[in-house]
């Protein structure tokens, strides 16, 4: 029954993230973030097994999947746009997401990580739905799947509009299949508050990027 | 409220929190590889944009605007 607070904690923690991100207006602040540490180390400092954490806050995983499908809305309404560079799109999403793959693979085979490590860093710019999915598939750690996901989907989104500014990646289409494929719904969000065409794009490259994920990396 | 969804899963990652020294790495790997996949797409796309000369009719950077 004492479980059941960690709903409550969860959502305050994340409450409390959000008013600490308006009061010092710093992109490095994200709020998935804080409040992932807060209760990281909540549970670390409690000794609360995460199996009694992740029971207990189940309802709030469960909305995740119909949440990130609900980031595709904006679609309909720039399917035009998306139809006439569909071409680019795929070809961009594809390059992108080969990309994100070979870092991951790479880098875990450089430094000789263990199988599950390395399926967590190979499968890390897929939605947390779908990098769970191929953990489960490919016998790998689901939970560590979908931290590392979470992770690479907010390094995307709080350090992306900047870099691509930097690196001159100004176009809105192109903006927003970037943030879609390397950083999923998390970025997404956050191509949606920039443009509604670049929303649209970035589900769209989440979806693309998650499914050349799942496709490719079964194969390797 | 999506980022909220997102915590309970990254929550997980505290049973890794033994990994020490290769959370430094990871992180690393992580943050270079999110920035790679955003220049990688982002200029791909943009270049193919540029090639075929089919922006849609959209300037680069002021398009589509959401009206947030």
């Amino acid at each position: 029954m004492i479980a059941l607070i960690w709903l409550p904690i969860t959502a305050a923690s994340y409450g409390a993230a959000l008013t600490l991100r308006r009061r010092f207006d710093s992109p490095l602040l994200n709020p998935t973030l804080v409040a992932m540490g807060a209760l990281i180390a909540t549970l670390l400092a409690t000794g609360v097994p995460y199996a009694d954490y992740a029971s207990a806050t189940s309802p709030l995983t469960a909305l995740l999947g119909p949440a990130v499908v609900a980031l595709a809305v904006p679609l309909h309404r720039e399917r035009e746009t998306l139809r006439r560079h569909a071409g680019t799109i795929l070809v961009g999403a594809s390059a992108g997401a080969a990309c994100a793959i070979a870092v991951g693979a790479a880098a875990a085979a450089l430094m000789h990580l263990a199988p599950d490590w390395a399926l967590a860093l190979s499968s890390r710019s897929a939605t947390a739905p779908i990098s769970i999915a191929l953990a489960g598939e490919l016998h790998g750690a689901a939970a560590l799947s979908a931290g590392l996901s979470i992770l690479a989907g907010v390094a995307g989104a709080t350090l992306g509009p900047r870099w691509l500014d930097l690196i001159r990646v100004r176009h809105p289409l192109a903006r927003g299949l970037a943030h879609g494929v390397a950083s999923h719904g998390i970025g997404t969000a956050r191509m949606l508050d920039e443009t509604r065409l670049a929303g649209a794009t970035a589900a769209v490259g989440m979806g693309l990027g998650g499914a050349v994920v799942a496709l490719v990396l079964p194969l390797l | 409220v999506l980022g909220l969804l997102f915590v309970p899963a990254g929550v997980g990652l505290a049973q890794y929190a033994g990994a020490g020294p290769l959370w430094l790495a990871v992180l690393g790997i992580v943050l270079v590889g999110a920035l790679a996949t955003l220049a990688v797409t982002g200029h791909v796309t943009q270049l193919r944009l540029g090639q075929t000369g089919r922006s849609g009719g959209l300037r680069f950077g002021e398009t589509g605007r959401s009206g947030r």
